[in-house]
């Protein structure tokens, strides 16, 4: 039981080679690419629904900050895809993987910081004394708002992480018990049933919600420094 | 929000004029000192000796030379005399 716990976050392999590649590029097949001027019903969803994503998160960006469209598109897509998918009973989520989103976080983020020092190197300085700060606070102050930036990119990839693998886990311990409660108590299987239903359910909402506050505050970041 | 058009409501002279937290080259300027502070800070200890006098000469004697041939010397005697006490 403990060991089985685990074993769906372990990187997947097929006859000793590592698929976990394949995995990772999977959802994109899922999408299909617009090729006429007025397409199919599924490719119009799907154009439908970017255009309102775009719509709403790039509605605070200026031009230089519209030109990360294409990649926070890409990004939202990916995770709540990515996310969906490990839904799916037995398949590999690599948002469950630190790695994957560290790898994912610290360009990204780094990228923003990278924009902002480069374009606005004085205000993005600036940025790191709040307006107003009392004399003696103010050393106490840069400290902290340092600390509070460099820890963006694992305060983004923890989160992500913790909040797929700790929902994917849960599924897991309430699907064991209801399966363990069936020859105990019908009653208390049933009851376990609808919990897990409810969890699934809620899982559905915090792939997409997840995937969402990511990009946002990816956006955020890109919006403070440009 | 805090930029150019907010600045020109604040007037401060002498050092305050560089270094304050309203407008925004003061909160550069204290974000660099602070910085810069830090790094004095660190280079400070770094570089600062952590030895004693007594220790640094006792130091001094010991990665010596003359004192590398007395400790071979030493070794050596002492080595001879083992075999002696062996055979």
């Amino acid at each position: 039981m403990n060991e089985n716990l685990f074993a769906s976050f372990a990187a997947p392999s097929m006859m000793g080679l590592p698929i976990v590649v394949l995995i990772v590029m999977f959802p994109s097949v899922l999408f299909p690419t617009p090729s006429r001027l007025i397409n199919n019903r599924l490719i119009s969803i799907q154009q439908w629904l970017i255009q309102l994503t775009s719509k709403q998160m790039l509605a605070i960006h200026n031009q230089k900050g519209q030109t990360w469209a294409l990649m926070l598109m890409s990004l939202i897509l990916f995770i709540s895809s990515t996310n969906l998918l490990g839904l799916l009973p037995h398949s590999f989520t690599p948002t469950t993987q630190l790695s994957m989103n560290l790898g994912m976080a610290i360009p990204l983020w780094a990228g923003t910081v990278i924009t902002g020092f480069r374009y606005k190197t004085k205000a993005s300085l600036a940025h790191f004394l709040p307006q107003g700060t009392p004399l003696p606070l103010i050393p106490m102050l840069v400290v902290i708002e340092t600390i509070s930036l460099l820890i963006q990119p694992m305060a983004l990839a923890v989160r992500l992480t913790a909040n797929i693998t700790a929902g994917h886990l849960l599924i897991h311990l309430i699907g064991g018990a209801t399966l363990a409660l069936i020859n105990i108590s019908a009653t208390t299987a049933f009851i376990t049933f609808i919990i897990l239903i409810l969890l699934t359910i809620l899982e559905f909402a915090v792939a997409l919600i997840q995937a969402y506050v990511f990009t946002l505050l990816v956006s955020l970041y890109l919006h403070d420094n440009t | 929000m805090a930029g150019p058009e907010t600045d020109a409501q604040f007037h401060f002279t002498g050092i305050k004029k560089y270094f304050n937290s309203y407008i925004l080259t003061g909160r550069m300027n204290c974000v660099l000192a602070t910085y810069g502070g830090i790094a004095l800070m660190i280079l400070y200890f770094k570089l600062r000796s952590k030895k004693t006098p007594a220790m640094k000469a006792t130091l001094t004697w010991t990665s010596s030379v003359k004192f590398r041939c007395l400790e071979k010397l030493m070794s050596t005697h002492h080595a001879i005399l083992n075999l002696y006490n062996k055979l």
